[in-house]
C-alpha cells in the first residue's frame, strides 16, 4: 500500500472568454515551468496550439448528482480523465484545466469536492480568470457567465491592457474588485506575468491567511457606480460566535441562497475554542477546520461572500445574531 | 506472505511478472494458457500462465495508455487505448477519442467497443458490423446479456440496451445520475448498475421494477453476480456488500457485509461455475470468500502494492490479479491436507 501522506497534486482552473488569452497564458506556463510534468485538459480548441505532449481534449460533460441539486453539478469528463491520469506511474507535478469560454466554473470546482478519488489525490490550487480589457464591457452586459467567472476567480488576469487607455483600465479594475473583493488582480499585456502569480497560489488552502482589504469590510453599501447583481459582501465583527446559532444560520442560508452564493470564506472565533476556525465554501459545499490559536490576538470574525443578489444588511444582521 | 486467521484453504502466488505500470484490465485466454494485461503505460502484455512459464510479451503499444483488453471465446485478443485505437487480432484502426471498453459477446463472434459517446460492433476478422446511435454522454461501461442478445451501455442518464445484430436501441432504463458499472445477472432476468452517487440500482427486466440501494461510502464501480444469479457482490467501500436475490429478493433486506480488507475494494469476481467469491482492494490483498459457509475469508494473498483488477480462469481454478505497481500475479488454490 502506498503511503497515505503523498502530497496532493495541485490543479489550476483557467477560465475566461474566447480571445481573453487563456491559451497564450497556458503556453507561457508550459514553456517556463521547465522540468515539471504538467498535464493540460482542454475543453475547446483554441486558435493557438499548445506545446505539450500531455494535452487531453475532453468534451465538457456536466453531471447532476443528488437528484439534480444545482449546487451538486460536477464535470463527468474530468472525473473520468483525471482518474485515469492518476494511474500513471510518472507522477504529475501540476494539472491545468482550461474551460470553454462560456463555462460556469462551479461544476469544475465542485468536482474536486464531490468525487472521492479526486478529493483524495488532487487539490485545487486556484481559479484563474482571464479578462480581455478591450471587450469585457460587452461581455459583462451580454452574459451572466462573464460576471460569474470573475466572481469565482481567485486570480484575475486583466489582459490586453495595451488595447485600452489608462483610465479605462483603472475603471475596469475598480469594477472587477467590486464584483470580487477576494481575488488578486494582475494587469498584463499578452498574458505576460510571473508564473508564480498564477501557479502555486494555494487559494483553496485553508491554512493560508484570508487576505481581504480591511477597508472593504465596512464599505458603504450605497457606494456603487455600476448596478451589478454580482457583488462581494464582507463582514467583520469582534467577539465570539455561538456555534449552534452559527450552524443553524449557515445551514438555512445555504439552503435558501446556495445557488446565488458562489464563493465564501471566513475566519471565525467560536465560543470556547482556542483556535481560529477557518472555512470556505462553493455554493452549498462547505469545508472548514481549526487553524492557529488566537493566543493574545483580539478575537474577531471575518466573513466574505461573493454572489448574486446578496443582501448586505440581512447577511450582516443574520451573522451578528450568531454572536454568543 | 500474510495469513488470515481462520482461513480454511490456502491461496498462493504461483507466478508473478513485473510490467511497466498500473494494470488496468486483465483477461484469460479461454484455454487458460495465457493472461493478457492492459497497462497505464500503453502496453498490452500477454503472459504465459502454464507451468512451463516464460517471459511476458508486449503484443501492442497504445500511445498514452492501454485502457481495455479482452480475449474472445475463440482466443482472439482485442484491446483499446487512449490513442483512440481499437486493436483486433493485431490489426488496429482509429476510432477517435479514448477506446475505453471492449467486450466480446459470450460466443466470441462479436466485439463491442466503446469510444466517447459511441458503441460499435466488430467481427473477429475486424470488420465493422454495426454502429449504435450516440449515447447522451460518454459511455462509462458496457456489459453483455448472458445469451448475447443485447449489450447494456451505461452512461450519465442511465442504461440503454442495444440489439447486437444491428446496434439498434431496444430499451432504455432511465436513471438520474452517472452510471459507472453495469452487469446482467447470469440468468438474464436482472440488471444491476453501480453509480457515482454511491448507490447500486437494480432492474427487474421482465416486470420493469426497480430498486435502489444507497448508503455506500464511496462511488460503486465493482459489481459481480454469482453464476446461479443468487448473489450480487458490490464494492464502493472497504467492505464487500453482498445482496441476496433468493426468494423475495433484496428489497427491505440487510446485505451480507464481508469485512477484512483494509482499503477500498477494487475488483470482485465469482468463480465460474463455483461457489467462491474473490475480492481485491487498495490494501493489496486478494481474498477468497465462500458465501455458503460464513462471512470470513477462506484464503488470502497479499501483493506489494494496491490491487487493481482480478479475473478467474474460465475453469475456475486460478486467479489473475494486477497491481498499481505493475505486478501481474497468477494465484492458485491449494487445499490443505
Amino acid at each position: 500500500m502506498t503511503a497515505a501522506t503523498v502530497e496532493k497534486i495541485p490543479v489550476t482552473v483557467l477560465t475566461g472568454f474566447l480571445g481573453s488569452g487563456k491559451t497564450t497564458l497556458l503556453n507561457r506556463i508550459l514553456t517556463e515551468q521547465h522540468g515539471k510534468k504538467i498535464a493540460v485538459i482542454e475543453n475547446e480548441f483554441g486558435e493557438i496550439g499548445i506545446d505539450n505532449e500531455l494535452v487531453i481534449d475532453a468534451d465538457e460533460e456536466i453531471f447532476e448528482m443528488n437528484n439534480g441539486c444545482i449546487c451538486c453539478t460536477v464535470r463527468g469528463d474530468l472525473i473520468r480523465i483525471l482518474g485515469k491520469l492518476l494511474e500513471r506511474r510518472d507522477r504529475l507535478d501540476h494539472i491545468l484545466i482550461e474551460t470553454t469560454g462560456l463555462a460556469d466554473p462551479a461544476p469544475v470546482i465542485q468536482t474536486f469536492f464531490m468525487d472521492d478519488e479526486l478529493r483524495e489525490e488532487l487539490a485545487l490550487d486556484a481559479i484563474v480568470t482571464m479578462v480581455d480589457a478591450k471587450h469585457i464591457d460587452l461581455h459583462l452586459e451580454d452574459s451572466h457567465e462573464c460576471a460569474e467567472q470573475i466572481a469565482f476567480g481567485d486570480v484575475i488576469v486583466l489582459n490586453k491592457t495595451d488595447l485600452v487607455d489608462d483610465t479605462a483600465v483603472e475603471d475596469l479594475e475598480t469594477r472587477i474588485t467590486r464584483l470580487n473583493r477576494m481575488a488578486r488582480v494582475h494587469r498584463t499585456q499578452n498574458a505576460a506575468l510571473p508564473i508564480d502569480d498564477v501557479v502555486g497560489v494555494g487559494a483553496f488552502d485553508l491554512t493560508r491567511k484570508l487576505e481581504v482589504d480591511p477597508g472593504f469590510m465596512d464599505e458603504d453599501p450605497d457606494d456603487h457606480e455600476h448596478d451589478e447583481t454580482v457583488t462581494s459582501v464582507g463582514i467583520d465583527l469582534p467577539g465570539d460566535l455561538d456555534s449552534a446559532k452559527l450552524n443553524a444560520w449557515l445551514s438555512e442560508l445555504l439552503q435558501t441562497q446556495g445557488p446565488d452564493i458562489f464563493r465564501m470564506k471566513g475566519v471565525l472565533a467560536i465560543d470556547g475554542q482556542q483556535e481560529r476556525f477557518v472555512f470556505q465554501g462553493v455554493h452549498m459545499l462547505f469545508d472548514g477546520q481549526a487553524d492557529r490559536p488566537w493566543n493574545g490576538d483580539p478575537r474577531r470574525n471575518q466573513l466574505v461572500f461573493i454572489g448574486r443578489n446578496l443582501d448586505r444588511h440581512a447577511l450582516t444582521e443574520g451573522f451578528r445574531a450568531c454572536l454568543a | 506472505m500474510p495469513r488470515v486467521s481462520g482461513a480454511r484453504a490456502d491461496l498462493h502466488l504461483a507466478r508473478t511478472w513485473q510490467l511497466g505500470d498500473w494494470i488496468r484490465q486483465l483477461d484469460w485466454s479461454p484455454d487458460g494458457t495465457r493472461v493478457a494485461a492492459a497497462c497505464a503505460d500503453g502496453q498490452v502484455v500477454v503472459a504465459p500462465a502454464t507451468a512451463a512459464g516464460g517471459d511476458a510479451e508486449v503484443v501492442h503499444e497504445h500511445t498514452g495508455g492501454a485502457l481495455a483488453v479482452a480475449f474472445s471465446a475463440a482466443g482472439t485478443l482485442a484491446s483499446g487505448g487512449e490513442d483512440g485505437r481499437l486493436v483486433i487480432a493485431g490489426d488496429d484502426r482509429d476510432l477517435g477519442g479514448w477506446v475505453e471498453h471492449v467486450a466480446w459477446r459470450p460466443d466470441g463472434e462479436l466485439l463491442a467497443a466503446a469510444h466517447r459517446r459511441d458503441v460499435s460492433f466488430w467481427t473477429p476478422h475486424g470488420n465493422l458490423q454495426a454502429t449504435a446511435p450516440s449515447a447522451p454522454a460518454t459511455v462509462s461501461c458496457i456489459g453483455w446479456h448472458p445469451r448475447g442478445v443485447t449489450l447494456a451501455v451505461g452512461s450519465y442518464g442511465g442504461v440503454r440496451l442495444l440489439r447486437a445484430k444491428d446496434g439498434h436501441e431496444v430499451d432504455q432504463l432511465d436513471w438520474i445520475g452517472s452510471v459507472l458499472a453495469v452487469a446482467f445477472s447470469p440468468d438474464g432476468k436482472r440488471l444491476a448498475h453501480g453509480n457515482q452517487d454511491a448507490s447500486v440500482h437494480f432492474w427487474d427486466l421482465r416486470r420493469k421494477r426497480e430498486l435502489e440501494m444507497t448508503g455506500y461510502p464511496l462511488k460503486v464501480r465493482e459489481l459481480a453476480w454469482s453464476t446461479d444469479a443468487r448473489w450480487l457482490a458490490t464494492g464502493g467501500s472497504d467492505v464487500v456488500t453482498v445482496w441476496d436475490f433468493a426468494g423475495r429478493g433484496p428489497a427491505g433486506s440487510r446485505p451480507r457485509e464481508l469485512e477484512r480488507h483494509e482499503g477500498r475494494i477494487t475488483a470482485l469476481a465469482f468463480q465460474p461455475g463455483g461457489r467462491l467469491l474473490a475480492s481485491t482492494a487498495d490494501d493489496g490483498m486478494v481474498l477468497l470468500w465462500e458465501l455458503e459457509h460464513d462471512d470470513l475469508p477462506l484464503a488470502a494473498v497479499g501483493l506489494e502494492d494496491g490491487a487493481t483488477c482480478l479475473r478467474w480462469s474460465s475453469d475456475g481454478t486460478r486467479l489473475a490479479a494486477g497491481a498499481a505497481d505493475g505486478t501481474l500475479a497468477i494465484l492458485e488454490r491449494r487445499k490443505r491436507p
